[in-house]
């Protein structure tokens, strides 16, 4: 910088000012009535959508029986009831190879509520399994599942219930809260900073893997840790790695998804899928303003899954990885191993 | 009892505030349009908390959303802006012509488009590359370097007429 600019960079700063009284009061109430204004709208429009998608899918909006409004379960296909004791509606935030699905409970409104809830691989309605603090509730973000154990997060510590019964143990050593935790092949695996960590189940041995960069994905034996562009599969089994070059050193807004064979990721309104030597690139994914968008991949399956984030409605994409053929459903859907699970208003169908 | 989603919003407000309120003044150049900034940047964040908490960077989002606003904003006409008083006669002082010169500058500065102020503050103050503040602002790395040498064009015309003056 030269002279003027160093000049202006000081009288920039030299504006700086204290708050003045009542800024922070006149704050959080717009901020609540704003809140207010968004639930309002977004039950509007989940009445309105419930509406149009029964003509289509036969979507159950509002039931409190799966059985007594929704249409018989495909074949091969499960359902299970979003509806919880107190009136609140299961979000499933993961998965199991098994058809096990954890998830935590919400308002109507989308609003978090205490409490972790898994149905189990046969169950048709979720059992509370764990409970929250309420001042972890914003921490509630992710979970995992598998044979390693059903996972979740408090604050910086993750609560592993161990799939075979008994109580909760903390993991979670290092990590920082703030990335996707994994469960798969029987072993958990986090991003402890500079090294990746490798638990055998809840109670088991925990093995730290050297390996810089970020852990975007976890497909067992393969973690996939991304530094730039440069993402590094690394086989937690044996601690072997290989380097796969990303076309960008950026973050993708959608994230990674691992499954067996599949590292796939999006960006924007682009999924890319690797699937051995072939790459797919596909465009017009499920997405609008204030969804989040969550990337899940199973066996020969990738999900592209958006949620709103304060509300009840959501869209997705399962694209077969051996067909090329994509299908979109109103609902958010998860995959994991042969097992695709999606929202059909207020059931989960999975298959 | 409070919601827990706002309580930890309401944690954020009471220890950002100060922070925020001295970002957005530096943005603006007025406590008036920072109390708006930071107002509608915040009430925006705490109406998305749920999304936003679980993001990175809470006050990243924050900054780059008063960095927009402050932008986006329109100049209001007939604005009543502070300036140093000039100096009652010219004399051979080295030290008051600095004084004078760095007044003239506050003043090209307060005469900015919020636009190019914005994009001083995050060249200089937050030291971001002109990419990275085409990022933050949603606009091409090339209207930021051209708002920039405009920008920094004013103001150096206003320091030489300071010198000259002075």
């Amino acid at each position: 910088m030269d002279e003027l600019e160093h000049a202006i960079a000081e009288r920039l700063l030299a504006a700086a000012a204290e708050p003045p009284p009542g800024l922070g009061g006149r704050v959080l109430a717009e901020a609540r009535s704003r809140r207010r204004w968004r639930r309002a709208v977004l039950a509007a429009a989940a009445l309105g959508t419930a509406g149009v998608m029964a003509g289509a899918l036969v979507v159950a909006s509002g039931a409190a029986s799966p059985d007594a409004v929704a249409p018989p379960p495909g074949p091969g296909e499960r359902l299970i009831s979003r509806v919880l004791p107190d009136g609140a509606r299961l979000r499933a935030l993961a998965l199991g190879p098994d058809g096990s699905v954890l998830g935590m409970a919400v308002t109507r409104a989308g609003e978090p509520r205490p409490g972790v809830w898994l149905a189990g691989p046969a169950a048709r309605t979720p059992r509370r399994v764990g409970d929250v603090p309420a001042g972890a509730l914003p921490y509630l973000w992710t979970m995992a599942e598998g044979s390693g154990g059903h996972l979740w997060p408090e604050r910086q510590t993750i609560r592993c219930l161990p799939a075979a019964g008994g109580p909760a143990t903390a993991l979670g050593r290092g990590w920082s809260g703030r990335e996707r935790f994994h469960a798969d092949g029987g072993v958990i695996v986090w991003d402890a900073g500079d090294t990746l960590a490798v638990a055998a189940g809840c109670a088991g041995p925990v093995r730290d893997i050297p390996a810089k960069g970020t852990l975007e994905a976890f497909s067992y034996p393969y973690a996939f840790v991304r530094a730039g562009a440069v993402m590094r599969k690394i086989d937690v089994a044996t601690g072997r790695a290989e380097e796969l070059r990303l076309p960008s050193g950026e973050q993708p807004s959608g994230g990674f998804a691992a499954g067996p064979g599949i590292l796939a990721w999006a960006d924007g309104d682009t999924l890319t899928v690797w699937a051995g030597t072939r790459r797919r690139v596909l465009h017009r994914l499920p997405r609008a303003a204030g969804h989040d968008v969550r990337l899940t991949a199973g066996r020969g399956r990738v999900v592209c899954s958006a949620t709103a984030q304060d509300g009840d409605t959501g869209q997705a994409l399962v694209y077969d990885v051996a067909t090329g053929r994509r299908t979109d459903l109103p609902g958010e859907a998860l995959a994991a191993g042969d097992r695709l699970l999606y929202r059909d208003g207020d059931l989960y169908r999975l298959s | 009892m409070p919601h827990p989603e706002l309580g930890a919003f309401e944690e954020f407000v009471q220890h950002r505030l100060p922070a925020l309120f001295r970002y957005a003044c530096v943005l603006t150049g007025d406590r008036h349009d920072a109390e708006d900034v930071v107002q509608e940047a915040l009430a925006r964040t705490g109406a998305a908390w749920w999304r936003v908490r679980r993001k990175d960077d809470p006050e990243g989002y924050v900054r780059t959303a008063m960095a927009r606003i402050a932008a986006d904003r329109r100049r209001r006409a007939a604005r009543e802006r502070l300036t140093a008083d000039p100096p009652d006669r010219a004399v051979e002082d080295g030290a008051l012509g600095r004084i004078t010169g760095d007044a003239g500058l506050t003043a090209a500065l307060a005469g900015l488009p919020p636009r190019m102020r914005a994009v001083l503050a995050l060249r200089y103050v937050d030291q971001l590359t002109d990419a990275e503040i085409a990022v933050v602002l949603g606009c091409a790395a090339g209207t930021v370097r051209s708002q920039a040498a405009r920008a920094l064009a004013k103001l150096r015309r206003a320091a030489a007429e300071e010198d000259t003056h002075g």
